[in-house]
């Protein structure tokens, strides 16, 4: 466990030994400030971090410190103040809307914390749906499904049994682990899951967790998942901890209990500092 | 917790908004018609009553004129102060510029009545010896007469002389000492124009009336009666009745129907308060305006039909996203009750406003109606203004409230289903998904079939298919078809009932079907816009269906329009087979040729593609061989060569059979004859004179038995009653045939109507109708063809603009909804964008559900509107041509006016998405994904 100081000045992090190739995605000095003046909220401050490739790293935080905000802009989902984010060698700062719409369908996979599956649709069509949202012509064609890749994802998960049922029809950990498949089947460059498991119980939460990392380490996907539960945290590489806008120090392979304990001194140190945003 | 409600209610505005356009259209709809109506109502009772101002009671014959005496007994008896007759009639006036027939009255004496014609009096006096007039000014300018100019009346004196010869006219000479205001109400009392004494009124109208050996009774039309002071009319009305009856007249004291018919010398004499003739005059003047509004207030209620599907559709949505907040209100102590009342209260609210909008709407409307008619019809004086009666006013209010608020029963409902425990459970996704009932599957199927069975039955009952099974037995096929056509009216309307009951089931199934088929080869975004479009099973086919009603009529009515007009075009085309006919009319002395320069003239007009000159003759003729006095029929008979009489008419089949010694005979023509194909007839001159007995039979010849021309007869499908023979036979039946007709037939890309203008003109520049040679009448089945589709395409016009605002409501209803999904959805589709949807593909996404609602309730509605359009023309005009001897209908089908309506019901839908599109467009997802 190594705690690092608060001040997160984060030059470098060191890749891991599976992902050679340089980051999947950073953040330089992204900065991140909603309304104007004295009501003015910094969500972000200036934060430098780096996530490797082929890592499972989890961002943790009081609630307000920011760590929803980051993960938006790491999906091109906000706009950022200030600052560069990085996917890949793209500056997602400076693409247009359909081109960050473009990059969101075939380089990134989202998981949700309330799944957001499309009721209408079954669970395999909503697996299916990034590689479709380009029609057969059209523009940004996107991905072509992989059927190998798909009859991968969908017998890891385990969902073979449930591709022609509706959402309405499966339990939250089910749908959960569509909304995984459904991220991972265009094989994007980076996997953003926002808390996804705080609306399951703690069995299937463990189950989603435990395909994520199984999707790292056999899949070789890069995962980035915010929460707030340590025990989820303990399943990533790494744990990035944001505090009031700026990177807090992060703890490198965690155990539930590390990860309390950093939270914990995260506490002491900043006596509620962040509940502004 | 009505602080509450409005609170709501102005919270969610926006989402009222299209729901409040519904029902302000509705309204709006109904106040126009009620407005205008009353607008015309309060002018004709004004003028009416402006008729008999200062009267009290009216007595007022139905035959013979009341006489002087009569006058006296009704100003002698109780409680009548005055009593004055009062001629009703028209004159003839001839003045310098003109010639003029003005309606005539008589000045009166008695002060009391005498105040309105005072009052009409512009300049000058009113007439107070004989041979002085007063008349309105616009009458005597156009007669060219001022004031203290010198007039003529025309009279026609009336004798007995039965022999027909025409009396010779008298001109008296009058001079105008007062010209009359003409404001009030000259178009409902004409008979105010000219004032006489009553001595010349009554010289003047002498022959209005006539006994029954015709001879001319003088008098008067009615009598004005002033009550004495204390007395009601009423009393005095019915002691004027007792002393009329005492004096041997037949009186009552209502209106007098004619059908009742009476015993006695004639009919009962009217007696009534003034007010009962101007309800009476204003009944029968309006009667024609009151069924026009009724008619259009039907197409109201259709209008308004349509507004509740748009409100249900709206509180249900409402109900729905306010699940939590409802389920709160509960947990803190609110009973159903006030749940359910604080939905009615919104609808409530919703209604007053958009109704009270939708008056004053209605009210703009009715005064442009007005200014416009008064532009297009000047000189008819068409009231201006707008006549706020309370009826007017109040009924669209209530209506429109009324409407709103049941519209919002079902949802108020809904609302007091939601349980207290909804509030502590995580906000869910609303789900509206209902359960369709058995019932509903069932009733609908009844209605369908049953409708269906009748309507067809109907159909061919009318048209005369059972006539000759059943005639005899149960009627004429006359009646057979009036029921027919019943039937099929009422077969319709509960079908289409049964298809508006069971849209729940019909139209979500046929958008999906419709769906599949537009989302193959479109992706994932026009697969998830049909699948959307039928999420909500009832909701889509609620919205569906209010479009459904709209197009339904519209495609009726366009399809029966053609269809009628087809059908007319065919009949006529049989009926009338020449386009154009020029005709000699012949002078004194008997039928006279055409004259070369008409015939040059008529023929270089642009338009005319063949013509023929033809020989006509009126004959005498009788089945067999020799002339017979007992069984000889008027024959009228044309005559040109068979290529030229195929040029010219529509079908060359029809002269087919002509030859020498042969007559072309319409099937109408050989029925009245009474012969058939094969037959032979005799023909002569109809000169020929027959002598009669003592009963009128015929038993000879006057003269020397007519020699008579054989000719075989050939029946054709020609209508008409001309015959149609070759120029040597028809100068063998009657050597003074003459060359006294031109057929011509016209290009089909000519406009008929101008054509036959064009020709009419030429015509009489050639000289045709100068008096030193015959005269020439133009006419033909082309201009009667285009008229009549003119008169057919005017009505439809009408008829198609007064549903198209259930239409125009109904399609506010589609992006109503589709606002209301998108509200709904906003989650998903932030989903939608993060997983990388463009804007563009969400816009297209909503575009497509708009478009697929609208056009799958087009499809349909062009379906069975054409469905509809058929059987009501098959029923109407299959009746008619039965009880005509005939039976054809043309079924046509007017693909580009159908497929105008389809593509406006779809571009309504896509331009219906346009505005949700944008609010689905500019929601960031983030801010949707972060709402709860």
């Amino acid at each position: 466990m190594v705690l690092a100081g608060h001040a997160g000045r984060m030059t470098s992090t060191a890749p891991l030994p599976e992902s050679p190739a340089g980051p999947a995605a950073s953040a330089v000095g992204l900065t991140k400030t909603y309304g104007r003046g004295p009501a003015a909220v910094h969500a972000l401050r200036g934060v430098d971090v780096t996530f490797g490739r082929g890592a499972f790293t989890a961002i943790m935080g009081p609630s307000g410190s920011g760590k929803s905000t980051l993960l938006h802009l790491l999906a091109g989902l906000d706009t950022a103040t200030s600052g560069q984010v990085l996917l890949g060698e793209t500056d997602l700062t400076r693409l247009d809307d359909t081109a960050l719409t473009l990059l969101r369908r075939e380089r990134l996979g989202f998981v949700f914390q309330q799944f957001n599956l499309l009721p209408v649709l079954t669970a395999e069509q909503n697996i299916v749906l990034p590689t479709e949202l380009g029609g057969r012509r059209g523009r940004g064609a996107g991905a072509p499904l992989d059927r190998e890749w798909l009859g991968v994802l969908v017998d890891v998960l385990g969902l073979r049994e449930r591709l022609a049922h509706r959402p309405s029809e499966l339990s939250g950990g089910q749908q959960q682990r569509v909304a995984i498949a459904r991220a991972l089947v265009t094989k994007p460059e980076l996997v953003l899951a926002d808390e996804p498991t705080g609306n399951l119980d703690s069995r299937s939460g463990a189950e989603v967790l435990d395909f994520l990392r199984r999707s790292v380490r056999e899949l070789g996907r890069t995962v980035v998942m915010v929460t707030h539960d340590a025990v989820a945290a303990s399943y990533a590489d790494r744990v990035v901890l944001l505090a009031d806008g700026a990177l807090a120090g992060e703890v490198t392979d965690p155990t539930p209990e590390a990860v309390t304990a950093a939270l914990d001194a995260l506490r002491t140190s900043l006596p509620m500092a962040g509940s502004a945003r | 917790m009505l602080r509450l409600t409005l609170r709501q209610a102005r919270s969610t505005a926006g989402r009222l908004l299209l729901a409040g356009v519904a029902v302000a259209m509705g309204t709006g709809f109904v106040a126009a018609v009620l407005l205008t109506s009353a607008l015309f109502t309060r002018t004709t009772t004004d003028s009416v009553a402006a008729q008999y101002r200062g009267a009290d009671v009216v007595v007022r014959t139905n035959g013979t004129p009341l006489t002087d005496a009569e006058v006296a007994d009704v100003a002698g008896a109780p409680s009548v102060a005055a009593a004055d007759g009062r001629v009703d009639s028209g004159v003839q006036l001839v003045g310098a510029s003109g010639t003029e027939y003005a309606g005539l009255r008589n000045t009166t004496t008695a002060p009391a009545l005498a105040a309105a014609d005072h009052d009409r009096l512009a300049a000058g006096e009113l007439p107070s010896s004989s041979g002085q007039v007063a008349l309105s000014a616009a009458t005597a300018q156009r007669l060219g007469a001022g004031l203290g100019g010198s007039l003529s009346v025309r009279t026609y004196p009336v004798t007995t002389d039965l022999s027909g010869a025409a009396t010779e006219p008298v001109d008296v000479p009058v001079t105008v000492v007062g010209l009359l205001s003409d404001d009030t109400g000259a178009l409902f009392d004409s008979s105010g124009a000219v004032l006489a004494t009553t001595a010349d009124a009554l010289a003047w109208s002498s022959g209005s009336y006539t006994d029954v050996s015709g001879a001319p009774l003088t008098g008067y039309s009615a009598v004005l009666v002033v009550t004495a002071p204390g007395a009601s009319p009423q009393e005095a009305r019915d002691a004027v009745a007792d002393r009329l009856r005492t004096a041997g007249l037949q009186t009552q004291t209502g209106e007098w129907d004619p059908s009742q018919g009476w015993t006695g010398d004639a009919p009962p004499v009217d007696v009534l308060t003034t007010q009962q003739v101007v309800d009476s005059a204003v009944d029968s003047a309006l009667g024609g305006t009151r069924v026009l509004t009724s008619v259009v207030l039907a197409f109201a209620a259709v209008a308004l039909f349509v507004a509740t599907t748009v409100i249900t559709n709206t509180f249900s949505v409402l109900v729905a996203q306010r699940t939590h907040q409802l389920a709160l209100l509960r947990c803190v102590g609110a009973t159903k009750r006030q749940v359910q009342r604080s939905v009615l209260a919104e609808a409530a609210a919703l209604g007053v406003v958009a109704s009270s909008v939708g008056v004053l709407v209605g009210a703009g409307l009715s005064t442009v109606a007005a200014a416009v008619l008064a532009h297009l019809a000047p000189g008819v004086p068409v009231p201006t203004g707008v006549v706020l009666t309370p009826a007017a006013v109040v009924a669209p209010l209530v209506v429109g409230t009324g409407v709103t608020v049941v519209a919002a029963l079902a949802p108020a409902r809904a609302a007091t289903r939601v349980s207290p425990l909804a509030a502590l459970r995580p906000a869910a996704a609303p789900d509206l998904r209902t359960r369709t009932s058995r019932l509903r599957l069932a009733s609908s199927l009844v209605l369908l079939l049953g409708g269906g069975v009748l309507l067809v039955g109907g159909v061919l009952l009318a048209t005369g298919v059972f006539a000759d099974a059943v005639n005899g037995a149960t009627g004429t096929s006359d009646e057979l078809a009036v029921w027919g056509v019943a039937a099929a009216v009422v077969g319709g309307m509960a079908s289409f009932s049964g298809v508006l009951l069971g849209a729940v089931f019909l139209v979500p199934r046929a958008v999906g079907l419709v769906g599949r088929l537009v989302a193959r080869g479109g992706g994932a975004p026009a697969r998830l816009a049909a699948l959307n479009a039928v999420r909500n099973p009832r909701r889509t086919a609620s919205t569906t269906g209010a479009l459904l009603i709209g197009t339904t009529l519209v495609a009726l009515m366009v399809v029966g329009a053609a269809t009628t007009s087809r059908t007319l075009a065919a009949a006529l085309d049989r009926q009338y087979p020449v386009d154009v006919q020029v005709t000699s009319l012949g002078g004194p002395d008997g039928p006279e040729p055409l004259a070369p320069e008409v015939v040059r003239a008529a023929t270089a007009v642009p338009g005319v593609r063949a013509w023929t000159p033809v020989l006509t003759a009126s004959l005498t003729a009788n089945r067999g061989t020799t002339p017979d006095p007992r069984s000889q029929t008027w024959l009228e008979a044309a005559a040109a060569s068979r290529g030229q009489l195929a040029s010219v008419l529509p079908d060359p089949a029809w002269v087919a059979a002509l030859a020498p010694g042969t007559v072309v005979v319409p099937r109408d023509l050989a029925t009245s004859l009474g012969v058939s194909d094969g037959d032979e007839v005799v023909a002569y001159p109809s000169t020929t004179q027959a002598q009669y007995d003592d009963q009128g039979t015929p038993t000879g010849w006057a003269g020397a038995a007519p020699q008579g021309h054989v000719l075989r007869v050939a029946v054709t499908d020609l209508g008409g009653y001309q015959a149609l023979v070759l120029p040597g036979d028809l100068t063998a039946a009657d050597p003074a045939a003459t060359t006294s007709g031109l057929w011509v037939h016209l290009s089909a890309d000519a406009d008929p109507v101008a054509v036959a203008d064009d020709v009419q003109t030429a015509v009489t520049d050639a000289g045709g109708t100068d008096a030193s040679t015959s005269p020439v009448a133009v006419s033909g089945a082309a201009a009667e063809r285009a008229g009549y589709e003119r008169v057919i395409d005017t009505m439809l016009l009408v008829v198609v603009g007064l549903l198209a605002v259930a239409v125009l409501i109904a399609l506010v209803g589609v992006a109503n909804t589709l606002s209301l999904s998108v509200i709904e959805r906003t989650r998903e589709n932030a989903v939608l964008r993060a997983l990388g949807l463009t804007r563009g593909q969400l816009r297209r996404m909503l575009a497509l559900e708009g478009a697929l609602v609208a056009g799958v309730g087009g499809l349909l509605g062009v379906v069975l509107g054409s469905l509809y359009g058929w059987a009501g023309a098959a029923s109407l005009l299959g009746g008619a041509a039965a009880a005509g001897g005939s039976a054809i209908w043309t079924p046509e089908l007017p693909w580009g006016r159908l497929a105008l309506l389809l593509g406006v019901a779809v571009a309504a839908g896509l331009l219906a998405s346009v505005l949700p599109a944008r609010r689905a467009v500019r929601t960031p997802p983030v801010a949707a994904l972060a709402e709860q």
